[in-house]
């Protein structure tokens, strides 16, 4: 009965970690959620400094080379139309309609 | 070891049933809701049907028809219902635009109305005849708004704060491609394009005002999911707005970087 109930603490652990590990990084995402994910920190004003950073970057490289004085990069652009095309208002039907 | 087997068949069953719901994304749930939706309509098409085939001929079974398929549509709507709320929650929860306080006003409302379908079901389960169905059927229309009419108002919050952000993010570049282009040798076209931007920008703002006006009245008594749907319209309407100076953005940026 002891190694029953050990067994079964160990696969519970096991599918538990499994189970979090598929809603963390296996979930399918449409496109425009993987957009909204990748294109989120940008947007979210300090939240993400990584991506912020990168950003800084690739704008001062574009700087260096004389190309790019706006201190925007074409994926500032793409990331704002990802974010745009995102929003969705749907509407609830009434029952008495 | 038999034991060990079973129990470990128990867990992997029980596993099977649970991961998919942990792993499911607002998108995946959305279209639950609208699975649901669909549900509710072909139900309803066939209690309305009953009710005809009960007018012409008054038989005990047609009249089992009528109280059976009003069960089902009464049941169906409230799935609906329960889907829409589990897709709002999840949209807000996972949202990393929204802030602390609306993700946690979402969820509560989502947990009070759930309890509340709860309590409907009971209610419907409990119909045995067309008497209790009329007097369900008028319960349920008038607490299915209810049940929705919370969540949809701080749905609307979010969105117009979501939208607000996308705006300002489009009038900060607007002022960067313009500080950019003051410097370029031929800037007509890129300050035309520039100014469309503004104008759309202008248009946009004012449709998120109107929304969020029109989401503040989502609320009971009145027609609070009319109102939400009128609210919906602004907000799609700035959509298109900001998509289009969007695209004037664009222009601009290739004309500053390619000269």
């Amino acid at each position: 009965m002891k190694r029953t109930i050990f067994f079964g603490g160990v696969a519970i652990s096991l599918l538990a970690l499994l189970g979090a590990g598929c809603a963390k990084s296996s979930t399918p995402k449409t496109t425009d959620e993987k957009a909204a994910v990748e294109t989120a920190a940008p947007s979210a004003d300090g939240v993400m400094e990584e991506t912020a950073e990168a950003t800084s970057t690739d704008a001062a490289e574009g700087e260096v080379a004389g190309k790019n004085e706006t201190g925007l990069t074409q994926q500032d652009l793409d990331a704002l139309k990802a974010d745009l095309q995102s929003m969705q208002a749907d509407d609830v039907p009434e029952l008495a309609n | 070891m038999k034991k060990i087997i079973a129990v470990l068949t128990l867990v992997a069953s029980l596993s099977a049933n649970t991961l998919p719901a942990l792993a499911a994304t607002p998108s995946e749930l959305r279209q639950v809701w609208l699975d649901a939706k669909q549900v509710r309509l072909d139900a309803d098409a066939e209690y309305r049907q009953a009710q005809l085939d009960y007018k012409k001929d008054k038989t005990p079974e047609n009249d089992q028809r009528v109280i059976d398929t009003a069960k089902t549509v009464l049941n169906d709507a409230l799935d609906e219902a329960e889907a829409w709320l589990k897709w709002k929650r999840l949209e807000a929860d996972e949202n990393p635009r929204v802030p602390a306080d609306l993700k946690s006003n979402v969820d509560n409302d989502v947990d009070a109305n759930l309890a509340k379908i709860d309590g409907f079901r009971t209610d419907v389960a409990g119909i045995e005849n067309r008497l209790q169905v009329a007097v369900v059927f008028l319960k349920i229309v008038g607490g299915h708004t209810s049940l929705l009419t919370d969540v949809a108002r701080n749905s609307g919050a979010m969105w117009v704060y979501i939208g607000e952000q996308l705006a300002s993010k489009v009038s900060d570049y607007e002022t960067k491609l313009r500080t950019a282009a003051a410097d370029m040798s031929d800037n007509t076209e890129a300050l035309a394009k520039l100014d469309v931007v503004k104008n759309e920008l202008a248009a946009a703002n004012k449709k998120i005002a109107l929304a969020k006006t029109a989401y503040e009245k989502v609320r009971l008594p009145g027609t609070p999911l009319r109102k939400f749907a009128e609210a919906n319209a602004y907000l799609r309407q700035a959509k298109t707005n900001l998509i289009n100076a969007q695209v004037q953005l664009n222009h601009v940026f290739s004309l500053i970087t390619s000269q």
